[in-house]
């Protein structure tokens, strides 16, 4: 405590120091982006500038080490013909003005490319970043920047400082509000160098599904968060599709090209418009809300089972904006394809079949039958399911097993549909609940992955069924119910903490020129949206005003002043007034004589406490009681 | 209403110029502007539109930083036609707040003041001189501070009132060398005739030094060309050159003899004034104003 008030009270500190402070808060988000050599490079330079006793030769050796280091940092990953690379250039820069910055540094000379240097340092670090807590580091640095350069010029203690410069930044946030909504985005699209703004983990799914005994391990790490511009859809209608996938064997389901020719789409209705954020995974695979009904010009490739591809593999997080039908009919010429089975297999499922394969009715009423067929096998739903006969999967979790997770329902079901006689497939993606929802919010995560099957019924087309629904019971239920409870207040806080987050990266990060057309198409078409968004804005500059006013430095102006001000006041009221520079003394003087009033007593106490060596409250209020005695006897006299 | 009056007057008195670094400033929103047009880093525009709010807020709180200070004349020197004085000024500061680096500037005399109190006053002191004598005003005081952000100066000129008399240049015959031609031909201006008791007020440069070493009393010398009772005679018509030289001769004498503690009457023509009945300062006004 002792030293953070020592800290508040600094005076301002050497051009150096304040230089010293710029440049490490400028390296800090370099640290994270650069060579391991370069780091090293940096820790040796600090070396050299702390020495005492600089030598003539360090500047030599430091710029034969730093060389040295950046040959190695970047001969090891890159060769020249990534010279057009971005990444590379930025990352050579950077390095190169380290460098640079480090052997000025160590000269303990400060030109002006010194003191550009801090700010050059951020540029390049923009280049590097484009999160969060790199929006918030930036606005810090920011803060501090402007504070470092006003310190030279304000004689006052740091605390004093600070005040000022939040004052400084706080009325300038409307400013920056109306431009950030205001300032034409006139970008061209969102440029691509190839940088990996953060870390990302595989999807482990590469187009293919190996149906297994092996248990089924739910992660909450997040796959995509959604939000829906209009109302979030029914539960039960939160089908997120990734692929869809064709038997390969017993076992294996299959992503295959050759068999996405296009479908026809027909008579899309409930049309719904939302944003997603897709989490890194390194695939290509995206995940629209079932049918998505267009691409997005160069980002997306829309395939011909109406399932979404990115054009490149996804290594950083992505932003679309998708829309899509929940009631479609989706058509295909060669859904017969989607037939094929080896019954041999399946002989008891076959056998168990037969009648209602041979049944004359509808292909819609044999896909129900089939449901409660199903559900009348008694199965059960577990992430942990026993062993099974993997030569004759389906037999093994109908008849025997009789528990699985979804993938062991859909790819039974599909199989079991392709015996009686309907054209089958299995869809993969994620199947999300509102347990992960705010609002119009939701974050879908790892174990959401779900599977289920679409049977291709006459004029309906490829429709979606549900096998997972038909487990008469959830054995992991108990288990699982005991983990929520335990876990509900941090799942609820990391929802919202997620939700806030997502605010702030849709609105902030993400706000583009598409978002400021709506914004502009609302503001022209909705009288009731302008008036709120007039009255934000007069909300802000009220506020801003208000923080100004809090943060106002603390006015130096002594009790004693404030006192007198009220005998000053009096005084204009009866024609005297203190002229500039007329001296205390002889203003009361003049005071006393002109009007008759006995202001002597006033006069001795006001020099008293003004020469006084410590405070001295007695004679203040001594004085405080002597004016108000003064003023009431007036009044009340010249009331008389 | 009154915020905007305030505003309105502070705009007005308050000069902004950009200063080589607003340059600087510029550049540096152009490379963040080029920077997230490249890639619609919203985090780069962000920067870029706090750089331009923070700038344009720093503008006015350098406005606000000089607008409550006022100057006003305390006390000079005594002012000569072609003689440096030094005049001395109240800086007050009017607001609430504490105001910061300040640089005063008056002709070519530079005056820094690193923070001014809320509510303080403190005083300014500045050299100047006048090329002729009678009233004369000061000009205004140049005020310019480079806070908060050095990207512009702030400043303003503030006027002074009051005004200045400025006395004729005091030059011509030395009294002393009029007084010893007309005493003694031919004797030397620093010969005396006998020694006398000190009295309080005399000049330290009459002082005997050999008596106070010899008997240890202050005794001073009584020159050749002193007759103490003698009231000396200053007449502008009896002088001889161009009026200014003679007012000059006049101002020389008068000053001399305040120094050397002599009376004397001096005829203007329109009003003889004498040492004895008015202050030296109303002869030299008389002068000054002539």
């Amino acid at each position: 405590m002792l030293s953070l008030a020592r800290l508040l009270s600094t005076r301002s500190p050497s051009t150096q120091g304040l230089l010293d402070i710029a440049l490490l808060l400028s390296l800090v988000p370099h640290l994270f982006a650069l060579k391991a050599f370069i780091i090293i490079y940096l820790l040796i330079a600090l070396f050299f500038i702390r020495k005492k006793h600089p030598s003539k030769h360090d500047t030599v050796i430091l710029f034969s080490i730093g060389a040295v280091l950046i040959v190695i940092s970047f001969f090891n990953t890159y060769n020249f013909s990534d010279f057009s690379r971005m990444q590379f250039f930025v990352s050579l820069v950077s390095s190169l003005l380290i460098l640079a910055v480090t052997l000025q540094r160590v000269t303990k000379q400060i030109n002006f490319y010194l003191k550009a240097s801090p700010a050059m340092l951020m540029l390049l670090s923009f280049f590097f970043f484009d999160t969060i807590a790199m929006l918030f580091y930036s606005l810090f640095v920011l803060f501090v920047f402007v504070l470092l350069s006003i310190w030279s010029r304000m004689d006052a203690p740091l605390s004093e400082l600070i005040k000022f410069n939040s004052a400084l930044f706080v009325l300038s946030l409307p400013a920056v509000v109306v431009l950030f909504i205001a300032f034409p985005r006139i970008s061209f699209e969102k440029a691509d160098f190839g940088f990996r703004a953060e870390g990302y983990s595989s999807s482990e799914y590469d187009g293919s599904m190996y149906v297994s005994d092996k248990p089924f391990i739910p992660s909450n790490k997040v796959v995509m968060e959604v939000f829906f511009e209009d109302q979030m859809p029914k539960e039960e209608q939160l089908y997120f599709r990734g692929s869809v996938l064709y038997p390969k064997d017993t076992n294996t389901w299959e992503y295959q090209a050759q068999r996405q020719r296009d479908e026809i789409l027909k008579d899309p209705k409930e049309l719904l418009v939302y944003n997603v954020i897709f989490y890194p995974h390194g695939k290509k695979w995206l995940y629209p809300l079932d049918i998505p009904i267009k691409e997005q010009f160069k980002r997306t490739k829309l395939q011909g089972d109406y399932t979404l591809q990115a054009s490149k593999d996804v290594y950083e997080k992505q932003r679309y904006r998708f829309e899509s039908a929940l009631e479609y009919t989706l058509l295909s010429s060669t859904s017969q394809e989607a037939l094929d089975v080896n019954q041999s297999a399946y002989p008891k499922t076959s056998k168990a079949l037969h009648s209602l394969k041979f049944q004359r009715i509808a292909l819609e009423q044999k896909a129900y039958a089939l449901l409660r067929f199903f559900q009348n096998q008694d199965l059960a739903y577990t992430i942990e399911p026993k062993d099974l006969d993997l030569e004759h999967l389906v037999d093994s979790f109908l008849f025997e097993a009789k528990e699985g997770y979804c993938t062991h329902f859909a790819s039974s079901f599909a199989i079991a549909a392709r015996i009686v006689g309907i054209p089958s497939r299995v869809v993969s993606g994620y199947k999300a609940d509102y347990s992960s929802r705010v609002e119009n919010y939701l974050i879908v995560k790892q174990k959401d992955a779900h599977t289920w099957v679409e049977l291709y019924l006459p004029n309906k087309g490829w429709v979606r069924f549900e096998p997972t629904s038909t487990a008469s019971h959830n054995l992991d239920t108990l288990q699982e119910s005991t983990q929520l409870q335990e876990n509900k207040l941090f799942n609820k806080l990391n929802l919202h903490y997620m939700y806030v987050k997502y605010l702030i990266s849709n609105w902030i990060l993400g706000f583009d020129r598409l978002k400021q057309l709506a914004i502009l198409e609302s503001l022209l078409s909705d009288t009731l949206y302008l008036l709120k968004f007039i009255l934000s804005i007069g909300a802000l500059i009220t506020l801003s005003l208000l923080l100004f006013y809090l943060l106002r430095a603390t006015p130096r102006r002594d009790r004693l002043m404030r006192t007198m001000e009220k005998l000053l006041r009096y005084l204009e009221k009866k024609g005297i007034v203190k002229q500039k520079a007329e001296a205390m003394d002889l203003f009361l003087k003049r005071a006393e004589k002109s009007l008759n009033i006995p202001l002597q007593e006033i006069n001795t106490l006001y020099h008293r406490i003004k020469y006084a060596k410590s405070p001295d409250p007695t004679s203040l209020q001594k004085l405080k009681e002597e004016i108000a005695q003064l003023s009431a006897h007036n009044t009340s006299a010249s009331g008389e | 209403m009154k915020l905007l009056k305030t505003f309105i007057s502070i705009h007005k008195s308050v000069t902004v110029r950009p200063t080589k670094y607003f340059f600087l400033l510029l550049l540096a929103i152009v490379s963040l502007f080029i920077q997230a047009y490249m890639h619609n880093y919203n985090i780069v525009y962000i920067m870029m539109f706090f750089l331009v709010a923070v700038a344009g807020t720093s503008t006015l709180f350098g406005m606000r930083n000089l607008y409550p200070l006022e100057l006003s004349l305390l006390s000079h020197e005594r002012f000569f036609a072609h003689e440096n004085a030094r005049f001395t000024l109240t800086a007050h500061n009017k607001a609430d707040y504490v105001l910061y680096d300040l640089h005063f500037l008056y002709k070519n005399s530079p005056l820094t003041l690193r923070s001014l109190p809320a509510q303080g006053s403190t005083h300014l002191s500045f050299s100047t001189h006048f090329e002729s004598r009678g009233k004369h005003t000061l000009e205004k005081i140049h005020l310019e501070s480079l806070f908060p952000l050095i990207h512009e100066r702030k400043f303003r000129d503030i006027a002074l009132d009051g005004e200045i008399l400025v006395y004729p240049n005091p030059k011509g015959e030395s009294l002393l060398h009029r007084l010893a031609l007309q005493k003694n031909k031919s004797g030397d201006l620093s010969d005396f005739e006998g020694i006398k008791k000190f009295l309080q007020g005399e000049s330290i440069s009459s002082i005997h030094w050999a008596s106070l070493a010899k008997n240890d009393t202050l005794m001073r010398k009584v020159f050749l060309f002193e007759e103490k009772q003698e009231k000396l005679h200053f007449s502008l018509q009896e002088l001889r050159g161009d009026e200014e030289t003679k007012l000059s001769q006049l101002t020389l004498w008068v000053l001399e003899c305040e120094q050397l503690g002599f009376a004397f009457t001096l005829d203007l023509g329109s009003k003889i004034f004498d040492s004895q009945k008015e202050e030296i300062d109303a002869i030299l006004s008389a002068l000054a104003l002539y």
